[in-house]
């Protein structure tokens, strides 16, 4: 694995003053032992001709009259700047696309499209996904719901409608009517390439994202809201405040009174909030999150402050990458376009890539732009996707 | 929307100018391009900062990497084609070799913010004793001063290297200086 730059800058800058400690000195000496080029680079940094002309360097740069230029530099340049500015800004590591558009043109026919070739992407392309999911009644019946279904009623009353990639729950009947009714549980599930929009009989809507499932009762009892989920899901609860809606994820719960937050619980359960407030509690402890904090569970719960447009980029219907690896984005991908995914080469690990890039388009046009900002090749085989680097 | 960040665009432009223009240098060889390709990169940073998320690992890596990208096309440019190539031999280079030239920047960046951090009559002296490996006596005729006052100086710079800079840096710059004076 490549190490962190800045790491191994920080380790010579403490061999050069003698402050390395055993453990350091043992991570650096392995960094040269590495490659060849690596000793050399280590060599040459300690040597008294080049390190001379670099402080020259460094001391001929007049700092002040380089930020004066940019200071004056109108705010926009369009079309004006000069070709290197246009291709830095062409091929700039973050490449940013805005794709204005439409966001979901219904449900997509999951046939593959034709072979591509662009600079950087070989192979078969890869419809987006697409709004798909199954449903599991509480007598274990199940319904696909991208097949279109009509409605269905549920054993204790509750109307279940589906419209184009939504799913709602009405039960029009009183509290006091069903409070001795046991509850009856359905299950959504989302696979791979997937997403559905989910209305509960309470009236909070629920996102759910590919390869995430949620178990939730028809109708909730007269205590709390409580539903179960995998995977990742965007929340706008109703507000309730006689009874608390609980979401439950690998074992985590957050409980909340009314309010917009999402959890994503592939990896470690993060729970981000939007608006209002809510506690996330595991394992004996619980944090208090007010809107623009996350939570992240890591047998601990670790409060910070979140990236509020990427949690919820993925409900908007956007990519969004920030200083993420090339790994954690294939990973997004995967799950998106239904792809298992080989590495090949020197895979540079500790490098974080940033962009934006609608969910609607094709597989190799995300891709494309990837490559740009990572440098990678990548084929398509079916949906096998190959990056090489 | 008005976006609020943790640094001012200033307060980055002058952390990170020079170790950026001496990257953008190693990987071109060219001082006046070098420096025009950093300034690009950084106001065309500053137009898409709300992208970059407000951390200095992430800055500092987004204007590494739109530098390097832009130093490779340049090498595409006709003009300096010859020169980059000899420079850079095999067209793509290999991420280590650019990896390694950033970490040099790095390293020789904190060098040299340890003996900017000196004061100026102290820093002279320094530079000259130390860094240009000049003798006591050439000094003194050349600041016109005694060579007792560049004795003074270059103790007091050391001195005041200790009490300002800690002992982590101190080492490197003794080091370098004397390793500089001996060449």
């Amino acid at each position: 694995m490549s190490s962190n730059p800045y790491h191994i800058a920080d380790l010579i800058n403490k061999h050069l003053t003698g402050t390395l400690t055993v453990q350091e000195e043992e991570v650096l000496e392995q960094w040269i032992a590495a490659n060849e080029e690596n000793r050399a680079a280590f060599e040459a940094i300690q040597s008294d001709t080049q390190a001379r002309i670099d402080m020259d360097f460094f001391a001929r740069l007049d700092m002040e009259q380089a930020w004066e230029k940019i200071a004056r530099r109108p705010e926009k340049e369009t079309g004006t700047g000069h070709a290197l500015r246009r291709l830095g800004i062409a091929v700039a590591a973050v490449v940013f696309l805005a794709v204005v558009g439409g966001w979901w043109y219904g449900t997509t026919p999951k046939t593959d499209a034709p072979e591509v070739a662009t600079a950087n992407v070989t192979g078969n392309d890869v419809m987006p996904g697409s709004q798909q999911a199954v449903l599991k009644l509480s007598d274990g019946r199940t319904i696909d719901l991208a097949a279109g279904a009509n409605a269905v009623k549920e054993r204790d009353g509750t109307t279940i409608t589906t419209a184009t990639g939504e799913l709602t729950y009405v039960n029009r009947q009183q509290p006091d009517e069903t409070a001795s009714m046991e509850l009856l549980y359905n299950e959504l599930r989302v696979p791979k390439a997937g997403m559905y929009n989910l209305t509960l009989s309470d009236g909070t809507s629920v996102w759910l994202n590919a390869m995430s499932e949620l178990r939730f009762p028809t109708r909730f009892g007269n205590t709390d809201r409580k539903v179960f989920l995998k995977g990742e899901a965007y929340f706008e609860v109703a507000p309730d405040a006689s009874r608390p809606f609980k979401v439950e994820a690998n074992g985590t719960v957050v409980e909340v009174l009314g309010t917009h937050f999402n959890i994503n619980s592939y990896n470690a359960v993060t729970t981000t909030v939007v608006e209002g407030s809510v506690k996330v509690i595991h394992a004996e402890k619980s944090e208090l999150l007010k809107p623009g904090q996350q939570a992240r569970v890591t047998g601990d719960i670790v409060v910070e402050p979140a990236d509020m447009r990427k949690a919820i980029a993925w409900k908007n219907g956007d990519f969004y990458f920030r200083s993420d690896g090339i790994v954690d984005i294939m990973q997004q991908l995967a799950r998106w376009y239904d792809l298992s995914v080989v590495y090949v080469g020197d895979v540079p690990y500790h490098k974080g890539y940033n962009g934006n890039i609608s969910r609607d388009v094709n597989l190799s046009e995300v891709l494309d732009i990837l490559g740009f900002a990572t440098r990678a090749t990548f084929k398509i085989e079916e949906r096998k996707v190959t990056v090489q680097f | 929307m008005k976006e609020v960040y943790l640094f001012s665009a200033d307060k980055l432009f002058r952390k990170y100018y020079a170790r950026l223009c001496h990257f953008a240098w190693q990987l071109l060889g060219d001082e006046v391009m070098a420096e025009d390709i950093v300034q690009d990169a950084f106001a065309a940073f500053l137009e898409r900062r709300h992208m970059v998320a407000d951390k200095d690992a992430a800055i500092k890596s987004y204007l590494y990497t739109s530098i390097r990208n832009a130093c490779h096309n340049v090498g595409r440019d006709a003009k300096i084609e010859e020169r980059y190539f000899r420079l850079n031999p095999q067209v793509m280079e290999e991420e280590s070799t650019v990896i390694n030239k950033m970490i040099r920047s790095e390293v020789m960046n904190e060098v040299y913010m340890v003996i900017t951090a000196m004061p100026k009559g102290c820093q002279r002296i320094f530079r000259l004793g130390y860094l240009e490996g000049w003798s006591n006596a050439k000094i003194a005729e050349k600041l016109q001063v005694s060579i007792n006052t560049v004795k003074t100086q270059k103790q007091r710079g050391l001195k005041l290297l200790k009490g300002r800079i800690g002992p982590e840096l101190l080492g490197a710059v003794l080091l370098c200086f004397i390793k500089f004076g001996v060449a």
